[in-house]
């Protein structure tokens, strides 16, 4: 009896299976048929602007479908655009449990993380999508904009030392446009690595020599890089290719003017040389002069300072306060500002002033060309002092202009190298 | 004598073979032992069960899309007509068709087991079939996991009666197939096991487990073949849970534990009062209660009708502000109410997790609101108060902890979802002492066991009973009439002595008798005992039923030291059994 049941159940469980089989797969075929109608009328909300009706749409399709990763990263998506934001976070949270190296999950997440002013966070599910896996295809394109969105981020976030890092991964992966070049050279100059944008915009100008953006570019990096022969070049090739622009212009009024004082420009004669250190003392003295009458110093009040013409350390300590005033000086030139009166700032002390201006007093009768066209040291501590003179006289009196300005470009660079 | 063991070479013995062989061969199927056997079936009733709760989804869910909508949101006319139009189908089908498919299928699986002697009608089976597919798919508040849990009990039912199990064997095996219905409904075997032991069978033992353990294997192979293995939500990583908010998942204890007392008084009180409505009404109650859901459903809250396990998802990603979650908690209890005391058939476990988990997410979002950087994802709440409801409304403490473990997969939650569900049980048993499946069956007028009394039932042990002995210890160098002397004096009806080897022995009055008359009195008593003097062990700790099954031939046991068996703590007889006994019932004079 019980082997002869036992056949029957068997037969029976095989017919109950059949007829199983048949019934889920016709309704599971139902199923992600009614998913994907509701998906299409999702994606064509969306696409409509409409997310309020796409959410819908889309939580329409996972209840058909509710394993499907694709339904609900949309649902994600519609969410956040529809300003849902911890839902969307919810399920972007769950997508990416099940698929942690999904990039565009990835992605939502560091948008999400950016927008709620989780930096370590957004960093990490920005490297997630940068390194994972795209789905849809067009991987290094969307490995590249995303890196690019990063990048934009960590500028935001006035991180220019990661940002740099991440520029310098992208260069490698760039394609061989003059655009994509371009781009990536603006980024590194906002990320304060002139050197590298200036590789990124030559590359661009070699792809597209004529482009007056790259070459502009060019001549920015190079003048923050106190390359004011080659600044000169491209910035009088960007106004020879492209229309002029008021900055650019007091850019490259300002780089002809470094030149025409720097003493040390390529073929200048020692003579030259010696006539544009005497120039550039008297132009150091003028500027010491009218920074003290500006602010009521007396500089022929005595100094409790002994005098030397040898660079004292408070004139090296001001020297480490100098970088960041010539490259404030340096943006305002960029940006076309002028220094007002709001901006020039405190009287630090006035001894400083007056050390200098007894140095200047006791080494101005040997600022003679034929003596400095014969003693080269004498030539160097002269330099050396009108560089202290108009980085002191910036600090107290605000960024200067004209040949002053070119004097003190002049000092910085003396200073970088 | 099996056909092998006849010897071959003689023709008349080999045909005589074939025929005994051809003879033989059922009777030595029929030889398969019971066990075996009934774990073949738990097989069997496994994959049978899952295939029937397949089938059952496929039909209320699709009863769902092409009655209400394929939208999770049904137009308002929808709304409205479904669920009353279909109530009325569902109650003249209850009331004229299948009359038994009302009420609990968890209370009709323990009636069953208890009084039916495992017997489910199958078109008790087959009503539950289509009148909860038709209840659940048209939006009454009901969920699927008790039908499919009764739809399974009642499968292997059949198959036992026609495969003539002892009587035993057929009382257990609805249970069994109780567990591999609710395993497929829920998508998680280990919480039917727990459940179907905790709450219908109430004991463990190796045969029962087994067959219960297999059936529910089965089932869920099966189902996850023809559904796949995807859980019946998305549950959004929980992540370590900060001490800090351990406090509040102790204060959604105490609110899931209000709510399950007023979810349980509710269904209760209306359903006493409903049976008790004149015979006419049933043809609409469930039509009245259709149109209640529905008119709910028109008022903006869909959320209610039907089993609710989209909803459960979308509160798990933080859909709802806790204003929404705590309404649809609230309004889920009414609309769960109104269904079942309707008559409608259909469980109320997935109400029950839809409630713990609105309620859950609801104090969740509170605490995000009043300490956004204090609390964990809401989804952990919603979690949380599911098994806090579960523990509460269902009363299965250690299944609703489990299932809540099984359901997420993340162990981190253990904590919470202790402490939380201890408070809500506690709660609910200080405030209504019957469990809600007991109130259901004794207001049907059944008596069955109720598993939470028999938990909460002391267990009287050899130490509440036993006493000093009254005779003096005799080392059994005594003589046999001094022996008879000292036995003569007491009323013990048993005289215990030690002998040399340390072993504890007896000996009767009328043997002691017996050995005088025969001249043996000078015997030493060691001698004169015999072999079969040796007295069975008790320690203190075990049960009265142990000393029980000794007390016939032994009307005085000795209580020995686990680790000293020597040493004698007590003597036990069965006037001491039946005296604990009576003080324990609390007799007076006992």
């Amino acid at each position: 009896m019980r082997p002869l049941f036992l056949a029957v159940v068997l037969v029976i469980s095989i017919v109950f299976g059949a007829v199983t089989v048949f019934a889920a797969r016709f309704y599971r075929s139902k199923q992600l048929q009614l998913g994907a109608i509701w998906y299409g009328r999702g994606q064509a909300a969306l696409t409509a602007g409409d997310s309020h009706a796409a959410v819908q749409d889309f939580r329409n399709a996972l209840y058909y479908s509710h394993d499907n990763p694709a339904y609900r990263l949309s649902l994600a998506e519609a969410l956040l655009s529809a300003r849902h934001i911890p839902e969307a976070h919810s399920y972007l949270v769950t997508l990416w449990q099940d698929e942690p190296s999904n990039s565009t999950v990835n992605l939502q997440l560091a948008r999400l993380a950016a927008g709620q002013g989780n930096a370590q966070a957004a960093l990490r599910y920005y490297h997630g999508a940068i390194y994972g896996l795209w789905p849809d295809g067009d991987a290094a394109a969307r490995r590249r904009q995303t890196r690019l969105e990063l990048v934009h981020y960590l500028l935001g976030l006035r991180d220019a030392t990661q940002a740099d890092a991440e520029l310098i991964a992208l260069t490698s992966e760039l394609p061989r446009t003059a655009a994509a070049h371009l781009e990536v050279g603006q980024l590194f100059q906002q990320a304060a690595d002139s050197e590298r944008a200036l590789q990124e915009f030559e590359e661009a100008l070699r792809l597209n020599p004529k482009s007056p953006v790259a070459l502009l570019g060019a001549g920015e990096a190079a003048f923050q890089l106190a390359r004011y022969e080659n600044a000169r070049r491209y910035l009088e090739q960007a106004f020879k290719s492209g229309p002029r622009d008021p900055q650019a212009a007091e850019l490259l009024a300002t780089t002809r003017l470094v030149l025409e004082w720097d003493p040390n420009s390529q073929g200048v004669s020692s003579w030259r040389r010696a006539l544009r250190i005497v120039q550039a003392f008297q132009q150091a003295r003028r500027r010491l002069q009218d920074c003290a009458a500006a602010r009521n110093i007396d500089l022929a009040a005595a100094s409790a300072h002994p005098s030397s013409t040898m660079p004292s350390n408070a004139a090296s300590a001001s020297n480490e306060t100098s970088h960041n005033l010539v490259a404030e000086i340096l943006g305002r030139i960029r940006h076309g500002e002028t220094a007002t009166p709001e901006q020039i700032p405190m009287v630090l002390d006035p001894a400083e002033l007056q050390q200098l201006y007894q140095q200047a007093a006791e080494v101005q009768p040997r600022v003679r060309a034929a003596k400095l066209e014969r003693d080269p040291q004498l030539a160097e501590s002269v330099m050396g002092l009108v560089s202290r003179i108009e980085t002191v006289t910036a600090q107290h009196c605000g960024a200067p202009q004209g040949a002053d300005l070119a004097l003190l470009l002049l000092a910085h660079r003396t200073e970088e190298r | 004598m099996s056909a092998s063991q006849i010897p071959p070479g003689n023709a008349a013995n080999s045909m005589a073979a074939t025929t005994h062989k051809r003879r033989l061969w059922p009777k030595h199927l029929h030889l398969i032992r019971e066990e075996p056997f009934f774990l073949l079936m738990a097989i069997f009733i496994g994959i049978l069960s899952g295939l029937a709760v397949v089938c059952f989804r496929i039909t209320y869910l699709s009863v769902r899309t092409y009655l209400l909508s394929t939208s999770l949101s049904p137009s308002r006319s929808h709304l409205l007509l479904v669920p009353s139009l279909t109530g009325i189908v569902i109650a003249l089908l209850v009331i004229y068709v299948f009359p038994r498919v009302r009420g609990s299928g968890v209370n009709q699986t323990k009636a069953a087991l208890y009084i039916y002697n495992g017997h489910i009608p199958f078109r008790t089976v087959i009503g539950k079939f289509i009148c909860s597919a038709l209840a659940i798919g048209s939006g009454q508040s009901l969920g699927p996991e008790d039908p499919s849990l009764q739809i399974g009990a009642g499968i292997a039912s059949l198959l036992g009666e026609k495969l003539q199990l002892s009587r035993e064997r057929l009382r257990l095996i609805a249970p069994v197939g109780a567990a591999a219905g609710l395993a497929a409904a829920f998508n998680a075997p280990i919480s039917a096991v727990l459940f179907v032991i905790e709450e219908v069978i109430g004991r463990w033992s190796a045969g029962v487990l087994g067959a219960v353990v297999l059936a529910a294997v089965s089932s869920v192979v099966v189902m996850r073949f023809f559904l796949g293995s995807d859980p019946l939500f998305r549950v959004p990583p929980v992540g370590p849970v900060n001490p800090g908010e351990l406090l509040a998942y102790a204060v959604l204890g105490v609110v899931g534990g209000i709510a399950s007392v007023v979810f349980v008084k509710m269904i209760t009180y209306f359903r006493l009062h409903l049976k008790n409505a004149p015979a006419w009404t049933q043809h609409f109650q469930p039509a009245v209660a259709g149109l209640l859901i529905g008119f709910i459903g028109y008022l903006g809250f869909p959320q209610v009708m039907g089993a609710g396990y989209a909803y459960m998802d979308q509160a798990m990603h933080s859909q709802y502000t806790w204003e929404v979650l705590g309404i649809l908690a609230g309004l889920k209890i009414l609309a769960t109410t109104i269904s079942f005391v309707s008559g409608t058939p259909g469980g109320m476990f997935a109400p029950t997790l839809f409630i713990g988990a609105m309620l859950g997410g609801s104090v969740g979002a509170l605490e995000r609101q009043l300490l956004p950087h204090f609390s964990g994802p809401i989804g952990a709440y919603c979690l949380v108060g599911m098994g806090t409801l579960f523990a509460g409304f269902i009363r299965a403490p250690m299944t609703s902890v489990f299932m809540v473990l099984e359901v997420s997969g993340d162990y981190t939650i253990i904590l919470p979802v202790i402490i939380s569900n201890a408070i809500a049980y506690v709660i609910s048993r200080a405030a209504q002492p019957v469990p809600i499946f007991d109130m259901l069956s004794r207001q049907s007028g059944l008596d069955l066991p109720s598993m939470e009394e028999q938990r909460e039932q002391p267990l009287l042990h050899v130490e509440d009973a036993m006493r000093a002995p009254r005779t003096p210890l005799l080392t059994g160098e005594e003589p046999v009439k001094m022996a008879l002397r000292e036995l003569e004096q007491s009323t013990e009806p048993l005289l215990l002595f030690r002998s040399p080897d340390g072993l504890w022995r007896g000996v009767t009055r009328k043997k002691l008798a017996e050995l005088a008359d025969q001249g043996d009195a000078e015997l030493p008593l060691k001698h004169a005992a015999g072999h079969n003097s040796l007295a069975p062990l008790l320690h203190p700790d075990h049960s009265l039923d142990t000393a029980l099954r000794h007390i016939y031939d032994w009307p005085l046991l000795p209580v020995v030291h686990r680790a000293d068996p020597t040493q004698l703590q007590g003597v036990i007889s069965l006037p001491d059994i039946l005296s604990a006994y009576r003080r324990a019932a609390g007799v007076p004079g006992s």
